[in-house]
């Protein structure tokens, strides 16, 4: 009984030392700090869609293998032209970046662009309608001082955070 | 300038300055801000993160608290349809008033001259221990009145709490007072220059920290507001600067019971500099206050009934012991043969 207790409370102290190591042990930290410090993605990464309209034969592939129906195919008619074709649309409120659509794509008309930060002030910026998915999307960051770092496993600390 | 020479003593006197500026309301605000930052930045250093930043981000966001409390200000105040709302919205304020009353006979040391105790009496620590109990009645209220299944639950557990924490924390009070006899806590503070209360029963100390850590709601004993299974407890419903002040009142206990535990258990302002003891007794009572939050970081969370068999079976026996050992020493000659 009173060996249980003290062994109890030899393991609360040594919890309390445990914390007091880690408060006072310096810099051990693995937060990025977003808007700061950019992670340089890697090669492959998917991101959001930009369309080739060169390239598209409006075939309806990309909708069809859709498995959240994030893209559907509409009427676009060109201004100078007049010429009307059939163009995919993404709502990405559906989106889920598999990137189904740019493999099944005969025409490689859709790619990716692996960029991933877009915030939007409403809802209905979400959906991409063909021309704003020609244009493709574009990083608008609050921090003109943003630098990019890669991510190295450190044996100490973990995760460190390398300037490019 | 005799008008300035009386408002200046009327401020100086401790019926208004001990309530009013230390250890009373404009401290308390002080010192919340920063106990508030320094959890959020221990619990982060020790989580390997950087907690609270952006705001005054050159002296590593200690403003962010007061950035929340204007958040506070301005947001939308929400009474909903079928609460009680006379006691909903007076509960917080009476709480919080209530919280602040125990500094009136809790002694804090001097200050240039000034005897900072706005009223002692022969009973102080009695009267400061009941005037403490009644804060949770309150919180029970807030929970009540909501009229919502989390608070209810909330305030019931604090319910539970409360008669598993009260009945240690006083019976360790207590034995202080047979130890020093007298419930006089100037007195109690004085008795202990030569060697403090914890030192000599440490019992006493430890049953009434768990107890302080339990009525306070810190982490272990988060109980009452466990914000991964209620919401907030009973704080579930408020919103705007209501929720401003219900956050406030654990911490304002904290400090109330902080002051009180250096007073009985670590001497006070002894060893004392002449004219600035205070300094000294506030000095301890912050370390007493990181410590707590500090607890934070290391701890996970009791269950109700895990907490409840601690405060009867280990807290109460505990005390028990306490208050046997003082009558022992007693016995033995008093705490001057020590």
């Amino acid at each position: 009984m009173v060996a249980k207790i003290i062994s109890n409370f030899y393991y609360h102290i040594r919890a309390m030392l445990t914390g007091l190591r880690y408060l006072l042990s310096p810099g051990v930290r693995i937060t990025l700090k977003y808007p700061d410090e950019l992670l340089l993605l890697p090669e492959n990464y998917r991101g959001m869609l930009k369309l080739n309209n060169e390239l598209c034969i409006g075939c309806g592939l990309c909708s069809q293998i859709c498995p959240a129906g994030a893209l559907s195919l509409k009427l676009f008619e060109y201004e100078q032209t007049k010429q009307i074709r059939r163009h995919p649309e993404v709502d990405y409120k559906r989106c889920i970046f598999c990137g189904f659509c740019v493999d099944i794509c005969p025409s490689k008309a859709l790619e990716l662009t692996g960029i991933h930060d877009a915030a939007f002030y409403v809802g209905d910026e979400l959906y991409y309608e063909v021309d704003r998915l020609i244009t493709g999307p574009k990083i608008d960051l609050p921090c003109k001082k943003s630098k990019y770092v890669v991510s190295e496993i450190d044996e100490v600390r973990g995760i460190v955070y390398r300037n490019v | 300038m005799e008008v300035i020479n009386l408002i200046l003593s009327l401020l100086l006197h401790p019926s208004i300055f001990v309530p009013l500026i230390f250890p009373g309301l404009i401290t308390i605000l002080v010192v919340i801000i920063l106990l508030i930052w320094a959890e959020r930045k221990i619990a982060a250093k020790i989580q390997m993160r950087i907690g609270p930043l952006y705001v005054t981000r050159r002296f590593g966001g200690v403003l962010q608290l007061l950035a929340d409390l204007l958040r506070y200000m301005f947001a939308e105040l929400i009474i909903s349809k079928d609460s009680d709302k006379l006691m909903f919205i007076a509960s917080p304020i009476i709480a919080l008033t209530v919280t602040l009353l125990p500094l009136a006979v809790i002694p804090a040391g001097s200050l240039l001259g000034i005897e900072l105790i706005a009223l002692r009496t022969s009973i102080g620590l009695l009267a400061a221990l009941t005037l403490l109990s009644l804060t949770p009645i309150f919180i029970i209220v807030m929970g009540w009145a909501s009229n919502n299944k989390f608070a209810l639950i909330g305030s019931l557990r604090e319910g539970y709490l409360m008669i598993s924490y009260e009945v240690p924390m006083y019976l360790s009070a207590l034995s202080v007072a047979i130890l020093h006899g007298s419930l006089d806590i100037v007195n109690v503070v004085n008795n202990q220059q030569r060697i403090w209360t914890a030192l000599i029963n440490p019992f006493a100390a430890f049953s009434f920290f768990t107890s302080m850590i339990m009525s306070t709601s810190r982490f272990p004993f988060e109980i009452t507001e466990s914000d991964s299974e209620l919401v907030a407890g009973p704080y579930t419903e408020y919103s705007s600067i209501l929720y401003g002040l219900v956050m406030g009142v654990p911490y304002m206990r904290l400090y109330v019971f902080a002051l009180l535990f250096v007073d009985l258990f670590l001497g006070g302002w002894h060893p004392t500099i002449d004219g600035f003891s205070s300094i000294i007794l506030i000095s301890k009572v912050l370390i007493i206050l990181l410590f707590s939050v500090f607890l934070r970081s290391v701890y996970p969370r009791y269950r109700l009934d895990q907490a409840i068999r601690i405060g009867w079976h280990s807290l109460f026996v505990l005390s028990l012991i306490s208050i046997i050992l003082s009558l022992l020493i007693i016995g033995f000659g008093g705490i001057s043969g020590c």
